[in-house]
């Protein structure tokens, strides 16, 4: 019979106890669960992912345990077909207080989810990223962000031909 | 998946003299956690009334919307930051605390270390941090082994905030419309490149229709007399048109 928990092991050297129910909502671990069955249950190495977002995943997973597989979200989402920009609502008071982190944390946490596959976690963190984003200047991101402005005049001449001037550059 | 933190290793010195790694701080002193190597910072006035080192008058306090250890940029062509991260992660209004002052001042060093690395042809601006020996020219009363470097510790970093996962730009893009991937892609060359991606990916996906009704959103973005609708569809087939060039 399978172990109810699972090892992993952090970028940081940490080895990290989780349930099999919180490490199948990642399909990364999940697919390395499943290639592994009869081996030796080593810890699953995770060298992207540190301890400190580790437990974050964690907390998140451990939050929406009950919520329904995210195969079910996107039959349903396909059977509508509801291709419209989707909205950026956070609407669970737990996952607003969840995001409510430095932008440190929120890219670790979104690359950690990239990283692991977990959809609804990767999914939150965008939304969040994108609210951050909207109405913002370029100027704004870029302050936000810490990101230098690389792009030359020429880049935004062309830009601004292209596609319309924008706030920014005015 | 692209990596955001760079594989720098602890004690790695960057071309700005900046070195990686953890660092205790105590009044005008930084000690390097990894090689104990002692820097001062040096050019800040004294408190008026404890006359204590506390650079008070060459502290930028800026709000900027970050928090401290969201930090800045030194720049090359792959823009980096350095973070600057506390051990006691300090709130906002721990800002002004003494010790929050001198990190500030230290954080104002890396920016100004980007200067240096971006304008090599300038005279390079006067270090703020002078490295020097740990026995050299220490008074009577810190000697090294007697400084109280307190609890108050930082970490130095190297983060690449331009290396969002290509699909989290898109992700982005698709919750943040039309107005998200203009000002996304006018921030700087890479994130241009992996959200014109994004967005000629959901122009595949979407029926034209459904596609400007999605991307339809009332922004700051639009200076002509174009509705966003027609820019959308521009756009749309510009893109397209550029892909199937290309």
């Amino acid at each position: 019979m399978a172990s109810e928990s699972i090892s992993v092991t952090t970028s940081d050297d940490q080895t990290i106890q989780l349930s099999r129910k919180h490490a199948q909502m990642s399909q990364t671990i999940n697919s390395m669960l499943e290639d592994s069955v009869g081996a030796d249950q080593e810890a699953i190495p995770l060298p992207n992912v540190s301890s400190e977002v580790l437990k974050k995943v964690i907390d998140w997973c451990t939050h929406h345990e009950n919520d329904p597989a995210p195969v079910e979200k996107v039959k349903k989402l396909n059977k509508k077909r509801e291709y419209k920009a989707k909205n950026s609502t956070i609407s669970d008071e737990w996952d607003k207080n969840f995001v409510n982190a430095e932008l440190r944390v929120i890219v670790d946490i979104l690359l950690a989810a990239n990283y692991l596959d977990v959809k609804g976690l990767f999914e939150l963190m965008c939304k969040h990223i994108a609210n951050e984003l909207k109405g913002k200047t370029p100027d704004q991101i870029r302050e936000r962000f810490g990101i230098q402005d690389d792009l030359t005049e020429e880049d935004k001449a062309a830009m601004r031909k292209a596609w319309g001037a924008t706030k920014n550059d005015s | 998946m692209p990596k955001r933190e760079a594989n720098l290793p602890e004690g790695t010195r960057l071309t700005n003299g900046v070195k990686i790694g953890r660092y205790r701080i105590s009044n005008s002193r930084v000690q390097c956690e990894c090689c104990n190597e002692v820097m001062t910072i040096t050019n800040f006035s004294r408190h008026p009334k404890t006359g204590k080192g506390t650079p008070y008058d060459r502290v930028r306090i800026v709000d900027t919307g970050l928090s401290l250890t969201e930090w800045t940029n030194l720049s090359t062509n792959n823009p980096p930051v350095f973070l600057v991260q506390y051990s006691d992660q300090p709130d906002r209004e721990s800002w002004v605390q003494p010790n929050q002052l001198l990190m500030s001042e230290i954080q104002d060093y890396f920016t100004r270390g980007a200067t240096l690395v971006k304008t090599e042809d300038e005279s390079p601006l006067p270090p703020l941090i002078e490295s020097r020996d740990p026995s050299d020219d220490m008074s009577e009363e810190e000697s090294d082994g007697d400084i109280d470097w307190g609890d108050t510790s930082f970490s130095v970093v190297f983060t690449d905030w331009t290396s969002l996962p290509a699909e989290s730009i898109g992700r982005i893009i698709a919750f943040s419309g039309y107005t998200g991937w203009c000002s996304l892609r006018s921030v700087c060359r890479k994130w241009r490149e992996m959200s014109d991606q994004a967005y000629y990916n959901l122009c595949r996906l979407m029926p034209p229709a459904r596609y400007t009704q999605a991307l339809q959103k009332k922004t700051h973005v639009t200076s002509s007399t174009e509705s966003q609708t027609d820019l959308a569809m521009r756009d749309r087939d510009a893109l397209c048109k550029l892909k199937d060039k290309n």
